[in-house]
């Protein structure tokens, strides 16, 4: 199941979807663009694009320098971005991230279970890495990935979501939301979130 | 009072069209056309046949098939007008006999659409739509009068729904411009033009499901 789905307040100030993502070759990955960046769509669509093709987060980052360099303002306009994915192996499923989101966890009976991962006010991004100390408030010693495995043997599927998924809890349809989730109806929580927008005032992504 | 209707958890409008759960997209276009089987047409039964057959060929084959809805209203002494339903369900019989009533058709064709699409717009579905008719003349029998018929089409023009009207032999088209439908197909009165408009109506109705924004003038694709 993958979504993607501009946020209501980013269509009211004509700001676009800064988030991206995709399922491919088994992998999950959501990215989340800070919105105090300019165009911070611009390299985590980017970021995604490259990572179907290369899993060196590094040599990523590189790559798009070769094109907007890697300047203070360039990093904050356009590489600011949470990025998260999950792959497996035969027993686990691994999630890694650099940022804040959700992991959305089913167990076999069915049951949904919701992880936020919150780095509080300051997101680590990961260009954060690529930016002298000098013009860092937070994590001057850089940022690296956090990973959890969750065994297969207790869970049946892992996904993540983008932080706009904060948005679902405690309205009137976050039972709906999530029994759809368990039903795996993609369609339908789509038209979930066009029918409730008004509330969805964040991007949301989810790979589930 | 038990509404046997809800039996099956379904609104009533959903088991009359198709319902929001079977209808895998998010984005729908819903194609209303309106067949004229008034006597006139007598001569073309067989050719109405193979067009309808080519219409729905032409819509099946298309990459935009699962987001079209089609709606087949036959108009004659009588008038039935069908639910939005997959283009594999479209009917492709056809007969002639009596008069035209093409005011009733319009009038409730604008009804059910424009019920059908606050429905699923409701649910959180994207909808476009269209709203064509297939007719060689004039009304001569409808219950509705012309003020009701223009009324219905502005409506359908002011909810920016595609109107186009295919004018067979050209004898409709001067009440498909006092109609204000915004397109105007006139063609022949002949069996190839006959082929050719349906073949010109499947290829518009599927550019149409292309584009994001309904475009309300230049619908007609040759």
């Amino acid at each position: 199941m993958f979504i993607n789905k501009i946020g209501h307040e980013h269509k009211e100030y004509g700001i676009n979807c800064q988030d991206y993502g995709w399922i491919y070759n088994n992998i999950k990955c959501v990215v989340d663009g800070c919105s105090a960046g300019l165009h911070s769509e611009v390299g985590a669509k980017l970021f995604c694009e490259l990572f179907k093709i290369e899993n060196n987060i590094d040599n990523i980052f590189q790559k798009i320098f070769l094109t907007l360099d890697n300047s203070p303002e360039n990093i904050k306009n356009y590489m600011c971005f949470t990025i998260m994915f999950v792959t497996e192996d035969e027993n686990n499923y691994i999630v890694k991230y650099c940022g804040d989101g959700y992991i959305i966890k089913q167990k076999h009976d069915n049951s949904i279970e919701f992880d936020k991962i919150d780095d509080g006010e300051y997101p680590k991004y990961y260009a954060y890495n690529y930016l002298d100390k000098k013009y860092l408030s937070h994590y001057q010693n850089g940022v690296s990935f956090e990973q959890i495995l969750f065994p297969k043997i207790e869970y049946k599927n892992i996904g993540v979501s983008t932080d706009g998924l904060r948005f679902i809890f405690d309205k009137e349809f976050e039972q709906e939301f999530i029994k759809l989730l368990t039903l795996n109806k993609e369609m339908a929580i789509k038209r979930l979130i066009n029918r409730e927008n008004k509330y969805f005032k964040d991007d949301i992504t989810i790979a589930f | 009072m038990t509404n046997e209707l809800d039996i099956l958890g379904m609104d009533e409008i959903e088991i009359e069209n198709t319902s929001v759960e079977e209808i895998d997209n998010e984005s729908v276009n819903l194609i209303f056309v309106g067949i004229d089987g008034s006597g006139s047409m007598g001569g073309f039964i067989s050719d109405m046949k193979n067009s309808l057959n080519d219409f729905k060929d032409a819509l099946s084959n298309s990459k935009e098939v699962d987001e079209i809805l089609v709606a087949r209203a036959d108009f004659a002494d009588r008038i039935n007008v069908g639910g939005y339903k997959k283009v594999s369900d479209f009917d492709t019989a056809y007969r002639s006999y009596g008069m035209t009533a093409l005011y009733d058709v319009i009038v409730e064709g604008n009804e059910k659409l424009i019920n059908y699409m606050t429905f699923l717009k409701n649910q959180g579905m994207r909808v476009k739509a269209v709203f064509a008719i297939f007719s060689d003349g004039d009304d001569t029998s409808s219950t509705n009068s012309l003020a009701d018929a223009k009324r219905s089409v502005k409506n359908l023009n002011d909810e920016e729904i595609t109107t186009a009207f295919i004018s067979f032999g050209g004898g409709a088209t001067k009440i498909a411009k006092t109609l204000d439908f915004k397109n105007i197909l006139n063609v022949g009165s002949s069996a190839t033009e006959l082929r050719k408009a349906f073949n010109c109506l499947s290829k518009s109705v599927i550019e149409s499901s292309k584009n994001v924004v309904n475009k309300q003038d230049d619908f007609f694709t040759m």
